[in-house]
């Protein structure tokens, strides 16, 4: 996984492209962001994240990574810089629109809808047909650990978790390729959290910012580090351990800085 | 069902819940009970009516201008935006759903005022005082049009205040400042004077939707900027 944009495979065609068996060897970059800055928070950040990749994004600042999560998303606007998702820099329906989804912190359900509501909405935003709609809603729900009993109470009423199942289970309709989930669940149990989190789908690429590294043990295999809106490190999880690093931000700066030392190093002793 | 009429459908409702569509048609309703119920002269029943329908439209704008920035504060604008509905469909889904409580609210002042008028001494054209009602439900357009583009760029306390200082501003500088500007408010004041009401009706009310218009536009600009 490069560390900063560049190559990257992509193609006009993704699902063609990545249905090939040849180049899902190879695996091709579900999502590329180049150069992208805003304001202060963002400064010529490059990343690329391959497919089925499952990415920890933890930033200094924290917001960063929330920043970067947003502006992949459409949330937020970069002052300038160029984001491809599934092979696509156009951010419509017919582009990468309906191929990302993103979990915020907030919902964004209005409070007097009902988790059926709510699915119903986003099925039917997605043009699905009845019966797909009724199949992906069917499946969002066991998933999400939603009852009967509670798919016609207003979200407001059955509390902030409640609603935080239902923003998933309206993202997870969708069956995106990639997920981008900014400080997602945390008004859900940790372990339940964790439960909900590990979404069994091969192909599907998932960036989760974070401010707590810490919770999502188990739910990633690589972590990027941003520092002053720039990608400074990124590495397996396992690479925490080989250094005696724990999961932790403190831990995934050293890395970092670790790392950073060693390329110097490098730079500096002739070969 | 269009992306638009599921944005107007789900604006039309969060207002009802939030009894904000309520308090927006009890101002016009309150405006034209006054009016009617409230004996008094032609010139001081056409004043009231200007005076509290000015009121009312200040309202819908400062009500126009929370809710959209509420809408982008608690991440529901996002959340449609996540889902391919696109940042202007959200705005023009906003301005159809206030403008369908906005002018029949007019409307109905209209009808109070007229029936209030109309039983006074002096008589007045109805095909003139309704045009004037026109022209104003126009004018209550440009200023939802506002309070989406304060909406769309303030937080919903700074968006509301700011959308009523606004309105009242507008209202009151071409009213007061701006006496040969036609302002449908002030024409119909002056409905009884005038020598070619129906044509200052039209006037007004042509400039009040193309305020309306550019508006929206520099509101949808403003809207596809800013953070959702």
């Amino acid at each position: 996984m490069p560390a900063t944009g560049g190559a990257s495979l992509t193609s006009s065609t993704p699902d063609a492209l990545w249905s090939a068996p040849s180049l899902r060897v190879l695996r091709p970059s579900a999502v590329t962001c180049t150069d992208l800055r805003r304001g202060r928070e963002l400064d010529r950040c490059s990343l690329s994240v391959p497919v089925g990749a499952r990415l920890l994004v933890v930033s200094e600042p924290d917001t960063t990574a929330s920043t970067l999560l947003r502006v992949l998303a459409g949330l937020s606007r970069a002052d300038r810089g160029e984001v491809r998702i599934a092979g696509s820099t156009d951010p419509t329906a017919t582009g990468w629109g309906r191929r990302m989804a993103y979990l915020g912190p907030e919902s964004g359900l209005h409070s007097w809808m009902t988790p059926l509501e709510a699915l119903h909405l986003a099925a039917w935003l997605l043009g699905l047909s009845h019966d797909e709609r009724a199949r992906r809603i069917d499946r969002a729900l066991r998933w999400t650990g939603i009852t009967p009993a509670m798919t016609e109470r207003a979200v407001s009423r059955g509390g902030p978790e409640l609603e935080q199942r239902t923003g998933l289970a309206s993202v997870l309709i969708a069956e995106p390729e990639v997920l981008l989930l900014d400080e997602p669940l945390r008004a859900i149990e940790a372990t339940e959290r964790a439960r909900l989190l590990r979404i069994p789908r091969r192909r599907l690429t998932i960036l989760l910012a974070s401010r707590d590294p810490a919770s999502e043990l188990g739910l990633v295999a690589h972590v990027a580090y941003l520092r002053n809106g720039r990608v400074e490190l990124i590495a397996p999880v396992g690479g925490l351990d080989q250094a005696g690093l724990p999961l932790s931000h403190a831990g995934i700066a050293e890395l970092a800085a670790l790392k950073a030392a060693e390329r110097r190093l490098r730079r500096a002793v002739p070969e | 069902m269009s992306q638009t009429g599921v944005v107007v459908g789900l604006a039309m409702r969060e207002l009802w819940i939030s009894f904000r569509l309520l308090l927006l048609l009890t101002g016009y309703v309150a405006v034209g009970a006054a009016a009617a119920l409230l004996p008094a002269s032609l010139p001081a029943i056409l004043v009231r009516l200007a005076v509290g329908v000015s009121a009312a439209m200040i309202a819908g704008a400062a009500i126009a201008a929370w809710s959209l920035s509420l809408d982008r504060v608690l991440g529901r604008a996002g959340w449609l935006a996540t889902r391919s509905i696109s940042r202007g469909t959200i705005l023009v889904g906003w301005f159809v759903a206030l403008a369908a409580i906005s002018v029949p609210g007019v409307a109905l002042v209209g009808l109070l005022g007229w029936l209030a008028a109309s039983t006074a001494v002096l008589s007045l054209d109805p095909v003139a005082f309704g045009a004037m009602f026109g022209a104003i439900g126009c004018g209550s357009l440009a200023l939802l049009a506002l309070g989406l583009l304060l909406g769309a760029i303030l937080r919903p306390l700074a968006a509301a205040v700011s959308a009523a200082v606004a309105g009242a501003l507008i209202i009151a500088a071409a009213w007061f400042a701006l006496p040969r500007v036609a302002l449908p408010v002030e024409a119909l004041v002056q409905l009884p004077r005038l020598p070619a009401p129906i044509s200052i009706a039209v006037q007004g009310g042509g400039a009040s939707l193309a305020f309306a218009a550019c508006l929206v536009l520099v509101a949808r600009a403003a809207l596809e900027r800013v953070d959702l």
